[in-house]
């Protein structure tokens, strides 16, 4: 008899702890379904932007974040688990490259209307997917962080190229490569000497890069630049929100555009990094896919990334301060197929100047 | 009769194993299996094969260096074992270290020993940063983790090897002879101690990643991101499977070889039991402060810009999913320990064996990479069938949390049941099993299930982040991302979240559930209901963001930047209505002066900005500028064009000191009446020359106290001052003289209550602006009873919504509104005020 308690007790606890535990959810049974969103832009930055969005429609969000910090999540990794039976609406990407690898894999689906029309015809947009699958807004900038002290005599690295000089030995600290924009980038470059015609200079450059013992470091972009700050190294390649939001916190860092190679050839300059966003194939709710979606390439979320701690180069005003030189002209698509040689490539270098 | 219901109770045990592991690891397990079969050849230089192994020098370097501390604490939990009393409080203690996660703890230690440290300087300037890092990691790693080398070697002392020794003692054995009597009785908790802390720390990657070290589990990640299909990875996982299995055996062979050892408390602990003083009371409490609370107490030592309620109003949501999350982790463990527990100890053979065979599994599974069980589990889980049922409804991740937790939760029964089944092997053989008989051990084995379970699920990041259900939210991902993105307030409120629950979930253990459960566990359930917030989402607040008018903005002056026209979070504004122009100093230490049609006139830089920036400004009548250079403790003055005219104060506590001086009023003979905060939290009066005549204030939440006050105001025709003590969340007034008058409003975010008041301004008509960082809003109040006369903004980056509005300022028909981290300022016209009653004058 005691026993029949004990166990009606645990079962009562448990169940009801059930209901409690996912109990919210059932609130959500509105009569919209609600939009799944998986983001991984910034929290602090996206979370008021879809709260916005469910303002003014009455549409319920349901985001998943990534946790940028150490690349746990890996959202599109989720994704394509998930391919069987997708439970995400739309991607919300702060770069593009995997959301290029997506779309490859037959993971995304075309967007149409308006809003996407006009981005596809050019207008205001200049980065999407050939089939609509995805657009691109609100950039970031690839971009050399660095600190150096007062008195610095030593010209400061006007190319990525540059940084396979010798005199940058033991000075440089980069992201792990196979992860987020560092990964992309890689791939970028590869992808915009290949079209040049002289593919080999990739090769050089990594070879130099890694003759220079980078430190790669597993605290991502952000680690770069605080690793940067604290003077541990000179200089860093991140991103611009990356030095944005350091310099909010009050970090004294600066940052620079360099060019991808030393030519001066118009179009050579600074990797421009979209934010993207993408309707996922198969995804539960394709209309509310299409509003938030719609919301996002707007004007308004343009401006308000642009106000954001993470700066986003805004593309229908003025940019002004946030105005890049001289953006590199590259194929996304290309860079994003180049992404996963790039980064063998380098990790082999790796491999070996350590051995 | 009863002797034929016995059997039922080692049954229904492994009936309830048995599904447990089928739903954790057999069918996931299938799942994976077959992924793999299916999986391309992945290239193994991919993945970085040094890693594995530096994992397990890392963790075993932990688990020896935990050793020293270990023993101590050990010594301290069996003496008050020993005495009887108190042994669910030392319990509830020796949780505190493990309720802060191991990446939160170097977090904090890191921000003290880092790069902005002397140590870190130096450590800079030698070349030696890596290693510094390391040290810290180290130091960190030790302090999470030592309770679990503490526990089993303070319950052998309990039960067998102190008697031993004190019985050699009596014996005339010698010194040595005592120490290698201690050795072969302890040794086997100490390699079980040693174990555990070695898979547990193998686990606890992000520690790991912060602080550079490259383990397997990053590499495992790093692939996964690359898109190596989830087949693959777990074929390149495989090594580490293994090793894991491996481990689980040793570790299986631990437990078993320590159960041996712990058998009933000899006689003679009746002699012993007066061991528990207040100085081994002291000596543990000291070592789970110093170990867990103070990284945070160092880290955030010297931060005061705390903001309970915005992060509450943020996160509280998540915090209750976290807590209810983890509660029901813990029941699963809870159940699973029982039900083992329960067919090991009281099984037959063939029970037994199988207890056995599932305890093992479970443990090994338990020490896979995160990343392998979250691809099995959504392979297995996110079908058609049971994807609605499981996956989405975040069935998935409790199951992913109960196999990373239900290793440890079978390691405690099948100790406790070995232990159990040999002190009570010759009683079985004349009276069959009794629920009775095991109950004690039975409920210690649920309860030490469910309270590990609980603590480590609120840390755990890995598997919550995979599997999490859209839209569900835990504290441990945002104290992730604030770490990240160095948001020390929210990092502090997470981490102290954390702790509390973790407090709670122990004392709940300790002495709650038993007791609760056994006379109401509806109450318990209803308790939880009611607490939970965010389900609603209403919100109790009577005025919401969307019921709140925008502030009246004609004209949006700046943009985020450096440039002129451009702020970096402004956080001062002053206007000087006699000559139609604002001045606005932000955090580049810049002061840009406006016409008051937006339009940009000039700007100039401070002298010093790498301590600190400016949070104020101020113009007198005659137009100068007065700008309270609040880290350098002094007050800078300038004509309208930049050039310095003046400077006063340095820091102090003295007269004609300052520690951080944050606004300026000025009385229409000259007196200028300076607000300040950090130590002195005071209003200063000094004469036209800068000489101080006399301060008042403190300190403090007592009327006539301030905690911060941000901005002062004066009306010469009423002899009132007004001051925005900011966090004690109020208005307050004093006379010129300095007595205190009134304090108008109070916490809260009603209309009529403020929250977090920054920016104040008196208007003509008497009645007083004041603009709230809490709530991003700007309330008009009635300046002799607080009552509210209008609230506008709400928080957003719209025009009209404000986001951390730290100043206000108005001639009585503009009014200016400096929004901090929209980096603008928003200009309109003077709303009129809600009401049509005007307020008294005081005089």
């Amino acid at each position: 008899m005691r026993l029949i308690q004990t166990g009606m007790r645990v079962s009562a606890l448990a169940s009801a702890l059930l209901v409690t535990g996912t109990g919210c959810d059932g609130d959500s049974s509105s009569t919209e379904q609600p939009i799944v969103v998986y983001v991984s832009a910034d929290e602090g930055i996206a979370r008021p932007v879809l709260a916005e969005f469910t303002n003014r429609t009455g549409l319920e969000v349901l985001p998943v974040f990534d946790t940028e910090a150490t690349k746990t999540t890996g959202l599109a990794s989720r994704l394509r688990s998930e391919r069987e039976r997708p439970r995400a609406d739309l991607f919300w990407s702060s770069e593009c490259f995997r959301t290029i690898q997506l779309d490859d894999e037959g993971l995304l689906a075309p967007l149409s209307g308006e809003v996407f029309d006009d981005w596809m015809s050019g207008r205001p947009g200049r980065w999407k997917a050939d089939d609509g699958a995805w657009f691109g807004f609100a950039p970031r900038a690839r971009v050399i962080v660095h600190r150096l002290p007062a008195g610095f005599d030593d010209p400061l690295p006007a190319s990525w190229e540059s940084l396979a000089d010798s005199r940058w030995a033991g000075r440089i600290a980069m992201a792990d490569p196979r992860f987020g924009t560092t990964s992309g980038h890689l791939g970028a470059m590869h992808a915009h000497w290949e079209g040049l015609g002289t593919p080999e200079r990739f090769n050089e450059w990594v070879q130099g890069l890694v003759e220079n013992r980078p430190a790669v470091l597993t605290t991502g972009n952000a680690g770069v630049v605080d690793a940067v700050a604290s003077g541990a190294y000179d200089i860093g390649m991140t991103d611009t929100d990356d030095v944005w939001a350091a310099r909010a916190r009050g970090l004294d860092v600066e940052l620079l555009y360099p060019r991808t190679d030393l030519d001066q050839r118009v179009g050579g300059g600074t990797l421009l990094v979209p934010n993207t966003v993408a309707r996922i194939k198969g995804g539960p709710n394709p209309e509310g896919a299409h509003a938030l979606a719609r919301w996002l390439l707007s004007e308004e979320v343009e401006r308000i990334l642009t106000a954001s701690s993470s700066r986003n180069i805004p593309l229908r005003t003025d940019p002004g301060s946030l105005a890049v030189p001289d953006p590199l002209d590259v194929d996304l698509a290309r860079s994003s197929a180049l992404m996963g040689e790039s980064i063998r490539l380098f990790r082999s270098r790796l491999k070996e100047q350590a051995e | 009769m009863k002797r034929h219901v016995r059997p039922i109770l080692p049954v229904t045990g492994a009936l309830l194993v048995g599904l447990l592991c089928l739903l954790t690891i057999l069918w996931p397990g299938f799942f994976a299996l077959v992924s793999m079969i299916d999986a391309p050849q992945i290239a193994p230089d991919l993945l970085d094969a040094s890693a594995l192994g530096r994992t397990l020098l890392w963790s075993l370097s932990v688990a020896v260096a935990t050793i020293p501390i270990g023993l101590v604490a050990a010594h301290c939990l069996g003496r008050l074992l020993k005495s009887g009393r108190s042994v669910r409080l030392a319990a509830a203690v020796c949780f505190v270290p493990l309720c802060v996660p191991g990446y939160a703890v170097f977090w904090c230690w890191w921000q003290s020993f880092g790069p902005g440290s002397a140590i870190g300087g130096m450590a800079l300037e030698n070349g030696s940063a890596v290693l510094l890092r390391q040290g810290v990691l180290l130091l960190a790693l030790v302090c999470w983790s030592w309770p679990l080398l503490a526990w089993p070697l303070a319950l052998t002392r309990y039960h067998r090897s102190e008697a031993f020794i004190t019985l050699a003692a009596l014996d005339g054995a010698t010194r040595w002879q005592r120490f290698a009597l201690r050795w072969r009785a302890e040794r086997s908790a100490l390699l079980l101690g040693v174990g555990l802390i070695v898979f547990v720390t193998a686990g606890a990657t992000i520690s790991f990643d912060l602080a550079q070290v490259v383990t397997i589990g990053f590499e495992l990640r790093a692939l996964d991101a690359t898109g190596v299909p989830p087949g693959a990875l777990l074929r390149l996982a495989l090594p580490s499977m293994l090793i894991a299995m491996l481990g689980a055996l040793l570790l299986f062979s631990m437990v078993r070889w320590s159960s041996r050892r712990w058998q009933a408390p000899l006689a003679l602990r009746a002699v012993e039991s007066a061991g528990a003083t207040s100085r081994v009371w002291i000596c543990l409490l000291l070592l789970a402060a110093v170990t867990s609370l103070l990284p945070i107490m160092l880290a955030f030592g010297g931060f005061r810009s705390l903001d309970p309620a915005l992060f509450w109003s943020l996160h509280a949501e998540a915090t209750a999913r976290t807590v209810l999350a983890a509660l029901l982790d813990g029941l699963l463990a809870a159940l699973l320990g029982g039900a083992l527990f329960v067919q090991v100890a009281q099984g037959g053979t063939l029970l037994r064996s199988l207890g056995v065979v599932l305890g093992l599994l479970w443990i090994g599974v338990s020490l896979l990479p995160s990343i392998a069980i979250c691809a099995a589990l959504t392979a297995a889980f996110n079908g058609d069938l049971l994807g609605p049922l499981v996956y989405d409804s975040g069935g998935a991740l409790l199951i992913g949390h109960l196999a990373r937790t239900g290793g440890i939760a079978a390691a405690i029964a099948l100790f406790l049941a070995w232990s159990e089944s040999r002190s009570s092997s010759a009683a079985r053989l004349l009276d069959p099993p009794r629920l009775r008989a095991v109950a004690p051990r039975l409920r210690g084995t649920m309860l030490l299930a469910f309270a590990v379970a609980a603590v480590f699920s609120l840390g755990e990041l890995v598997i919550t982040a995979r599997l999490v259900p859209p839209g569900d939210q835990r504290i441990a991902t945002t104290l992730l991302n604030a770490m990240h993105y160095q948001r020390p307030d929210t990092v502090l409120f997470a981490l102290a979240g954390l702790v509390i629950c973790g407090w709670g979930l122990a004392a709940l253990v300790a002495f709650g559930v038993p007791r609760i459960a056994r006379s109401s566990p509806i109450a318990l359930l209803l308790i939880m209901f009611i607490a939970t917030p965010g389900c609603d989402d209403g919100g109790s607040s009577s005025v919401t963001e969307s019921t709140i008018p925008g502030v009246p903005a004609e004209v949006m002056v700046g943009a985020p930047g450096r440039g002129p026209g451009l702020f970096e979070f402004p956080r001062g504004i002053a206007l000087d209505a006699e000559r139609d122009r604002f001045y606005v100093v932000d955090k580049t230490s810049r002061v840009q002066r406006f016409g008051i049609d937006g339009t940009f006139q000039t700007s100039w830089r401070l002298p010093e900005w790498t301590v600190g920036k400016p949070v104020g400004i101020s113009v007198a009548p005659d137009g100068r500028v007065y700008v309270p250079d609040t880290h350098y403790h002094r007050i800078l003055v300038y004509d309208p064009e930049g050039n310095e005219l003046q400077r006063f104060g340095e820091f102090g506590t003295e007269l004609g000191q300052f520690v951080y001086p944050t606004d300026i009023a000025f009385a229409p003979d000259g007196t200028l009446y300076i607000a300040e905060y950090g130590t002195n939290d005071r209003i200063q009066v000094f004469d036209p020359d800068g000489t101080c005549l006399r301060s008042f204030g403190r300190f403090g939440r007592e009327d006539g106290e301030f905690a911060r006050p941000q901005s002062i105001a004066l009306s010469a025709e009423r002899n009132e001052l007004y001051i925005a003590d900011t966090c004690n969340h109020r208005i307050a007034v004093h006379d010129l003289d300095g007595t205190w008058l009134r304090s108008l409003a109070g916490a809260g975010t009603d209309p009529g209550r403020l929250s977090y008041p920054h920016g104040l301004e008196l208007l003509p008509d008497g009645t007083l602006l004041v603009s709230e960082t809490g709530t991003d809003r700007v309330q008009r109040i009635d300046a002799l009873t607080g009552k509210s006369l209008g609230v506008w903004g709400g928080a957003g980056f719209e025009r009209g919504r404000l986001r951390t509005p730290w100043g206000v300022t108005s001639d009585g028909e503009r009014l200016l509104v400096l929004d901090s981290a929209n980096a603008r300022v928003q200009i309109g016209p003077l709303p009129e005020a809600l009401t049509s009653e005007k307020p008294t004058d005081a005089q």
